[in-house]
């Protein structure tokens, strides 16, 4: 049972049939882990904080289980050049680490959140740990190298990934499921291929890479309040032109000898 | 060796059969760092851009891959 002041702040998506009460609960009930708290992360991490991710019950004491929680990763700090398109943070926080300035924001917007931090890069040596218990993850990084990273204790571990990706005017993104079995892995989609991976050479413009942001957002929440029975895409790669507004997905079928998923 | 149409990135253009991915990357200089090429809607994987031949009517999408955040 959601109380008053969770229906008084939740009503606009109760309204809808792909959330309801029950989606409420089990968004609250989330361990979200975000790797990354740039243009990606720090704009999915206050929507999702929004929507009641790790909306904690330390504002009500009677309910019985609450294990919702929003694991950030990141070990870098706030840059002036990052407020172009970073927009949960602001000139009051540069030189502080992402991790504790984005927390202290997204308490001004849920003060009762179960926020935990991580304050130091992804590896492959950190991650199992990074990702144990999570109900999902969101690769919000900057760099292949991590990306496949994540993508291959994800898959082994069975978690369900949310990844997007922006640079210049294109923003891309893609959920993968390995429990499903029926797609291919990020590893399937770049081995073989040289990604040009610096954002910063490239240029971003602040709002491509929200849209990417938005959408990896909409898509966790649609998964965390359903579940098995979303109504969202797995292995679909979305490839998003944001000056011509078209957005085109394929399916990625699994590699016949990826070494991650096969 | 018949001529075929194919769609490339919503541009009709001609080929003849029987034409590979990787022949019509190479012929046309399409691929790049970082290119990655849907076919009919589903993507190729690059090692076996060299073992599928396109078909006439075939669609392809040939975009950049982009990794950051
Ligand atoms: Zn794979």
């Amino acid at each position: 049972m959601l109380t008053h002041q969770e229906i008084k702040r939740y009503s606009r998506q109760l309204l809808l049939d792909d959330i309801d009460e029950e989606g409420q609960r089990n968004i609250a009930n989330a361990h979200v882990v975000i790797i990354g708290l740039g243009g990606l992360g720090s704009v999915a991490a206050r929507y999702l904080i929004g929507a009641g991710v790790a909306a904690q019950c330390k504002a009500r004491a009677t309910a019985p289980s609450c294990e919702g929680k929003l694991t950030l990763v990141d070990g870098d700090t706030v840059d002036v050049s990052n407020l172009q398109r970073q927009t949960s943070y602001n000139e009051m926080h540069l030189g502080e680490l992402k991790t504790n300035a984005l927390k202290s924001e997204l308490q001004k917007v849920n003060p009762h959140a179960n926020i935990e931090l991580k304050s130091r890069f992804a590896d492959s040596k950190n991650l199992h740990t990074i990702i144990q218990n999570a109900t999902c993850v969101l690769d919000c990084t900057d760099n292949v190298t991590v990306r496949k990273a994540i993508n291959k204790v994800c898959v082994s571990a069975k978690v369900p990934l949310f990844i997007a990706s922006a640079s210049g005017l294109t923003w891309q993104a893609i959920n993968i499921n390995s429990a499903l079995n029926e797609s291919g892995c990020y590893h399937c989609l770049v081995s073989h291929i040289k990604v040009n991976e610096n954002c910063i050479s490239q240029g971003i413009l602040g709002p491509v890479v929200g849209m990417a942001a938005c959408h990896q957002a909409t898509q966790v929440l649609l998964y965390l309040a359903k579940k098995a029975h979303a109504n969202i895409k797995w292995g679909h790669y979305i490839h998003a032109d944001a000056a011509q507004g078209k957005m085109q997905s394929f399916f990625l079928p699994p590699s016949a000898n990826c070494e991650v998923c096969q | 060796m018949t001529q075929i149409r194919l769609h490339v990135n919503n541009q009709a253009i001609n080929a003849i059969s029987p034409i590979s991915i990787a022949e019509l990357v190479a012929l046309n200089q399409l691929g790049s760092e970082g290119t990655a090429i849907a076919c009919n809607n589903t993507i190729i994987s690059k090692q076996e851009w060299a073992t599928t031949y396109l078909k006439d009517n075939d669609s392809l999408d040939v975009f950049t891959l982009v990794a950051g955040g």
